[in-house]
């Protein structure tokens, strides 16, 4: 079931909006991820855990760390090499 | 978009809410689903795994809570074969995937961590592990690898 509504936007919003082919589809994905992700918070927060804009801080810097050692030319090799090696066994396997 | 997949043992230190890394998941899962619509895996054997440690009522609500609401894969439980429970997030007739997983678990001698790389390789998620050490050994930082004390 849907609705249609009339909104106004600040010009920043309508120009992105602009860009889309399908603008409602574009609000509505956008809108429903935001809700996943208070629901995420509210969750968590509902299992006794406070998070505070530190820790948030703290985890978005873990991931990023994370993520830039992957990045890394040589992981990216690697991880390149350990799959394609993995993918020779099991055609050899499978003869 | 999958983008950290959590092995058993983050699982149950999230539940148990007993330690400082409890509070550094918690961190994790808050931040890791983001208004670009990210989530976080639970790979089944994961949950299984992280069921076993947990005592109280309270582990079991936050359980629940986690499998019911953020796994966001279509999950389906295969035979285990004796070295452990079997568990992937995909189609379970898809033989390739099977052969896939059985490589990794015999990379790694871990039937959880094993079925844990092919989640992260299938969606390139980052890792949340209490054996990180043992991963990098066989597949260097993978997507990302994160331990649970933050390192």
């Amino acid at each position: 079931m849907t609705r249609r509504l009339t909104i106004t936007v600040p010009d920043d919003v309508a120009e992105r909006l602009d860009r889309e082919d399908n603008a409602s589809a574009y609000i509505t994905s956008q809108v429903r991820a935001g809700l996943r992700s208070e629901a995420a918070s509210a969750m968590v927060e509902s299992h006794g855990y406070v998070v505070t804009d530190e820790g948030r801080v703290r985890a978005r810097a873990a991931l990023r760390k994370a993520q830039e050692r992957a990045e890394s030319p040589d992981n990216v090799q690697r991880r390149a090499q350990v799959f394609a090696a993995v993918d020779v066994a099991i055609q050899t396997a499978s003869g | 978009m999958i983008r950290l997949v959590l092995d058993g043992a983050a699982i149950e230190a999230y539940c148990r809410r007993d330690s400082v890394s409890s509070v550094f998941i918690a961190e994790l899962l808050a931040e890791a689903t983001d208004e670009r619509g990210a989530t976080v895996g639970l790979p089944v054997v994961s949950l299984v795994n992280a069921y076993q440690g947990l005592g109280k009522r309270s582990h079991f609500r936050a359980w629940r809570e986690l499998a019911g609401a953020w796994t966001d894969v279509p999950t389906a439980v295969l035979p285990s074969h004796g070295r452990g429970y079997g568990a992937t997030g995909v189609l379970a007739d898809d033989v390739t995937m099977v052969e896939l997983i059985a490589h990794y678990v015999g990379m790694l001698g871990d039937p959880e961590l094993g079925q844990v790389v092919h989640f992260a390789q299938q969606h390139h998620a980052q890792i949340l592990t209490a054996r990180p050490a043992l991963l990098r050994t066989h597949f260097g930082e993978l997507y990302g690898i994160l331990s649970l004390d933050g390192e």
